[in-house]
């Protein structure tokens, strides 16, 4: 047996190794002056070790567990909140809510990491960013769902995500308020309608909420690679990075026929083309004053969102030509499907607003969305049908 | 340890075929089976019973809003340790834990002692201390590893729960302990130069 390794000395040493393979290491050892001198080397580092991790165990009393006992206790403390996540959670743990399913993976990658500082901050740590206006990028959706492996890619990746996403602000389910007065009182900032729409059949004001993720960049590797994207190198200086993002109260008003289910968008049952997505005359205006996102300054965001573009399925020229056009101080940029998306730009009260609207043959047919920014605050106006209703509308808003 | 829990009906959710009496024993079986480790982990980072007790509830709380798809095609005792590894060391690495670990751990022998009792519960808690210090600084993964196998772990708990080949792991384990016992000497020079 040639030399052996420290993994293989570490194994036996921690008695992991079977019978036959134990042996042949043991006799190896008898004879191999270099290996034994390694093994007790290895036994005195793994012995200190342990000794220091011994002293944080509990001690007597403190060291008995009764798990039932303790279900018990979690059951009278959180018993009634086990069936009600919140659904804006859910999006960012599974992002299974998108407007194209296939888009969501790639907006997590790319989403969160679509600023750059664009001002110092007094804490010397963290920059804190501030959307003013939105970028929409095309991609190859195909790339993360095509194939066999899809499915598991798309789990993969929204492990990573889900794994590493700390919510450090709950905004609890959202509560309906009788006029947009009233919505702006509980928001925090003036709420703007549609009058050429109406009166809203809804209006519901979400909570403020938060969450940070701490930046592994080895398991971001270990994710390109198990999708097969090992050429894709995600910067060392990434690795233990943390992002946080909080994100303000939004208001959410709806138009039209819409579905009377608490917050649920109208599904299939409700007469919507496509589940969880508007239907019929139903139109979402939603607004929410810029999220805060918090980013190391030494954090090479346009290296980052390049990766996250070529998972997405972007060339690395393409992805390295369009993150240059791209003002990584103030830009909230967006993924769509390529093959089932176009998008254009339009005047909305002044300023460029984007619109997308879905192929007529695809998945998504007749659906549409508008998203513009202005004076810090995002608005977003989404239908069902054709965008000439939205557009006009956006004229008459107050 | 299982690498993926078999579940034939939803534990938490919005299936369609969800029902609130199968949902709630399935989430009691993943309660039941993983809150000792969950929990020792826990101890183990924030040294303080009632905190780790908080912490481990929390866990559970974020593990019961994953969608019923994720629980069913995913490894729920890896994410549970994964999330417990991180609460715990986020809880360390707040202001109140940093001051009251690091500058203890450095400070304590030159200020004289702040603690009263028996010698060796004194040296006990500030050797703790020093290692909590140690834990905290070091990548989730590598702190997990150590914490995990510190209590008993098998290699192919461990492997299941980092996600990696078990071949991996001794290697892994290796890189850990130096890790630790480089960021541990570090500390120690510096609270000699203090």
């Amino acid at each position: 047996m040639s030399c052996l390794t420290d993994d293989l000395l570490h194994t036996r040493m921690d008695g992991e190794l079977g019978a036959a393979d134990s042996h042949e290491v043991d006799q190896h050892l008898r004879c191999c002056a270099d290996c034994h001198a390694r093994w007790s080397k290895l036994a005195e580092q793994t012995a200190q070790v342990r000794a220091s991790l011994d002293q944080l165990a509990p001690q007597g009393e403190a060291a008995a567990i009764d798990p039932a006992l303790a279900y018990s206790r979690y059951r009278q403390e959180y018993g009634g909140r086990l069936q009600a996540y919140p659904q804006w959670l859910n999006r960012i743990a599974a992002w299974k809510r998108p407007l194209w399913s296939g888009v969501a993976v790639a907006c997590a990658i790319v989403l969160v990491l679509s600023f750059a500082p664009g001002r110092s901050w007094a804490q010397k740590i963290l920059a804190m960013l501030r959307v003013q206006k939105v970028a929409v990028v095309p991609v190859d959706v195909s790339a993360l769902t095509a194939g066999s492996r899809g499915n598991a890619r798309e789990n993969l990746i929204a492990q990573f995500i889900s794994d590493n996403v700390v919510v450090t602000l709950d905004p609890g389910k959202p509560s309906p308020a009788p006029d947009a007065a009233a919505a702006s009182a509980m928001a925090g900032f003036p709420v703007r309608t549609l009058d050429e729409l109406g009166s809203p059949q809804r209006i519901l004001v979400s909570g403020e909420g938060a969450f940070h993720m701490t930046l592994d960049r080895d398991r971001m590797q270990a994710v390109l690679d198990q999708t097969g994207r090992s050429d894709i190198q995600i910067p060392a200086a990434v690795d233990g990075s943390t992002v946080a993002v909080h994100i303000p109260k939004l208001v959410r008003s709806m138009y039209g026929s819409c579905p009377e289910k608490g917050d649920q968008p109208p599904t299939r049952e409700s007469g919507g083309a496509v589940p969880g997505l508007p239907a019929g005359n139903c139109i979402d205006f939603i607004q929410v004053p810029s999220p805060i996102v918090s980013v190391p300054p030494s954090l090479n965001l346009s290296a980052l969102a390049e990766a996250g573009l070529q998972v997405a399925g972007m060339s690395a020229a393409e992805a390295q030509a369009f993150c240059r056009t791209v003002d990584w101080s103030s830009t909230l940029v967006i993924p769509i499907p390529e093959r089932d998306s176009s998008h254009r730009t339009v005047n909305v009260e002044g300023v460029n607003g984007t619109l997308i609207e879905a192929s007529p043959h695809g998945n998504f047919s007749g659906l549409y969305t508008l998203i513009w920014v202005k004076n810090g605050i995002i608005y977003s106006l989404g239908g069902n049908g054709s965008a000439s209703r939205a557009l006009a509308a956006v004229q008459s808003l107050n | 340890m299982e690498a993926t829990r078999g579940l034939t009906q939803p534990v938490i959710g919005t299936a369609s075929s969800y029902q609130a009496g199968d949902a709630d024993s399935e989430f009691e079986a993943i309660f039941l089976e993983h809150y000792k480790r969950v929990l020792a982990i826990l101890v183990h980072l924030v040294g303080d019973r009632a905190q780790a007790e908080e912490l481990a509830n929390e866990v559970f709380w974020k593990l019961s809003r994953q969608s019923a798809r994720w629980l069913l095609t995913n490894n729920v005792g890896g994410w549970l340790y994964r999330a417990a590894t991180r609460a715990g060391i986020d809880a360390l690495r707040s202001a109140a834990h940093r001051k009251r670990y690091e500058h203890a751990a450095a400070l304590h022998n030159q200020e004289g002692a702040l603690e009263t009792g028996p010698l060796d519960d004194v040296l006990r808690r500030e050797e703790a201390a020093r290692v909590r210090a140690v834990l905290q600084s070091m990548k989730p993964a590598q702190a997990q590893l150590l914490l995990m196998r510190g209590s008993g772990a098998s290699y192919r708990e461990l492997a299941d729960a980092l996600e990696v080949a078990i071949g991996s792991v001794g290697t892994l384990l290796n890189r850990a302990e130096l890790e630790f016992r480089k960021r541990y000497s570090k500390l120690a020079e510096r609270k000699e130069k203090l």
